[in-house]
């Protein structure tokens, strides 16, 4: 056998990639369907990941294509994730993280480790790593709007449909009345219900809005 | 202060004129509406900054979980790739590069009783389908030589569609620097060592690669990973930062 020494270079260590890049405020307080289905995933059992998957599914999976703007690949990293969802899950504990927020962070874990090996070869290792790298600024935001879309599809369809047309459209009410046909009292009292109920919901998952 | 001012409307234009003074009053004067209010405006500002896909979110593919929750003994591994992107660069950017000599004799002998390595081949408990591997090895590897104290590794090795493959999960080890890559071996001794493949280890001090096995691991049971210097021999560089826990190369 050759042998040979070499001198093993050894950089000062950088922080972990596995520890998300943005911080939220721990939820208030699990709520029951989060620690339910905890409980699921440390019995192993698969009806819960079912339901974390129609819960979080589109989530995950429309922040997987708009970062990796390729339908297929999102497909297979959506995989992933919810492979991963189901290996760690015996390790989730609700009162650190909320769920979305938990099962977003793998997303985005995975997205990257997937643009990563997108990197063509031959490469320089450095210029791998930075051009991972490259994927973060703009990520947390990224992320931040698909939490933001996995509350609104909470909402009764009635709310999530004129809130839309408010904030999306940049409709005044009367012209969501005239739109919709629906009565301005009826409209008024809708955006503020689904507003209130935006709150809570991001209030539950990451503690205080602002 | 009396507030008589819904905070949901006040921020959503919908007040009057005369309570829209009041609740311009209250912003200013009361803390609590004033809070109140600034959390239901952060609400209303991540809306407007939403993108299309996000009030419409394109539909998810149907879950695969026969796939998921049929693999096995949990590990924290993405979904399998075909055999044939196994052989292309992963996160670890693994290459195969057995050694013609060293392989030789080792190629095509089975699994053998008597090692450390059980490989169970069943069909899944769900789907039922033939020759999946159910359960598999693991092997825990050591920091050895220069290695971080903290450095690790666990290999997992199984069959997939008959073909036997380890999948290895490294954790703290330097990142590769320039000119240099990491190698797994399986080893019988110092003498009968075979690459199963490189990897580098990337800023985030960790690398999950997952290469084909062309050595029975009954053979060849003790895992190893070195440090090696891109000067194009295919030799091991005798600076090994990993290996299989208690186990020793003579």
């Amino acid at each position: 056998m050759h042998t040979h020494a070499i001198a093993p270079p050894l950089p000062a260590p950088v922080p972990d990639r596995a520890a998300p890049a943005f911080a939220l405020a721990p939820p208030r307080e699990p709520d029951r369907r989060q620690r339910r289905l905890a409980e699921g995933l440390r019995a192993r059992d698969p009806r819960a990941l079912e339901e974390i998957y129609a819960l979080h599914g589109a989530t995950a999976f429309g922040y997987l294509v708009r970062t990796l703007r390729d339908r297929d690949a999102a497909e297979d990293v959506q995989q992933q994730v919810f492979t991963e969802v189901w290996h760690r899950g015996p390790q989730y504990d609700p009162a650190r993280a909320g769920l979305l927020t938990w099962v977003m962070t793998i997303a985005r874990s995975r997205a990257i480790d997937h643009l990563r090996r997108r990197v063509p070869e031959p490469r320089d290792p450095h210029d791998a790593t930075e051009r991972a790298g490259e994927a973060a600024p703009g990520a947390d935001a990224l992320l931040d709007g698909w939490r933001m879309s996995h509350y609104l599809a909470l909402l009764p369809d009635d709310e999530r449909r004129l809130l839309q047309l408010r904030f999306y459209e940049e409709l005044s009410q009367t012209e969501i009345a005239e739109r919709t046909g629906i009565a301005l009292g009826t409209i008024k009292a809708r955006m503020v219900r689904g507003l209130r109920r935006l709150r809570e919901l991001i209030e539950a998952e990451e503690g205080v809005p602002a | 202060m009396s507030r008589h001012v819904d905070a949901a409307e006040y921020v959503l234009g919908m007040l009057p004129p005369d309570q829209l003074e009041r609740g311009l009053r209250l912003e200013h004067e009361d803390p609590a509406f004033a809070r109140e209010v600034r959390e239901l405006r952060t609400v209303m500002g991540r809306m407007q900054a939403l993108e299309p896909d996000q009030w419409e979110p394109p539909a998810p593919p149907p879950l695969r979980l026969d796939q998921i929750t049929g693999a096995g003994d949990p590990a924290p591994a993405p979904a399998r790739r075909s055999w044939l992107s196994r052989l292309a660069p992963a996160s670890g950017r693994p290459v195969l590069r057995v050694r013609p000599v060293l392989a030789a004799g080792a190629a095509g002998v089975l699994l053998a009783a008597g090692v450390a390595v059980g490989l169970l081949i069943a069909g899944s408990p769900r789907t039922g389908s033939p020759g999946r591997a159910v359960a598999s090895a693991r092997i825990a590897l050591a920091p050895i030589g220069p290695a971080p104290s903290g450095a690790h590794a666990v290999a997992v090795l199984g069959t997939q569609r008959g073909v036997h493959e380890v999948t290895l999960d490294v954790r703290d080890l330097p990142p590769s620097a320039k000119g240099t890559y990491y190698e797994v071996w399986m080893a019988r001794d110092a003498r009968h060592m075979v690459s199963l493949g490189t990897f580098d280890v990337g800023a985030d001090r960790r690398a999950h690669v997952t290469l084909p096995v062309a050595v029975s691991p009954a053979a060849y049971p003790i895992m190893d990973v070195s440090l090696e210097p891109d000067d194009g021999s295919p030799a091991h560089s005798s600076v090994s930062v990993l290996r299989t826990a208690g186990a020793r190369l003579s």
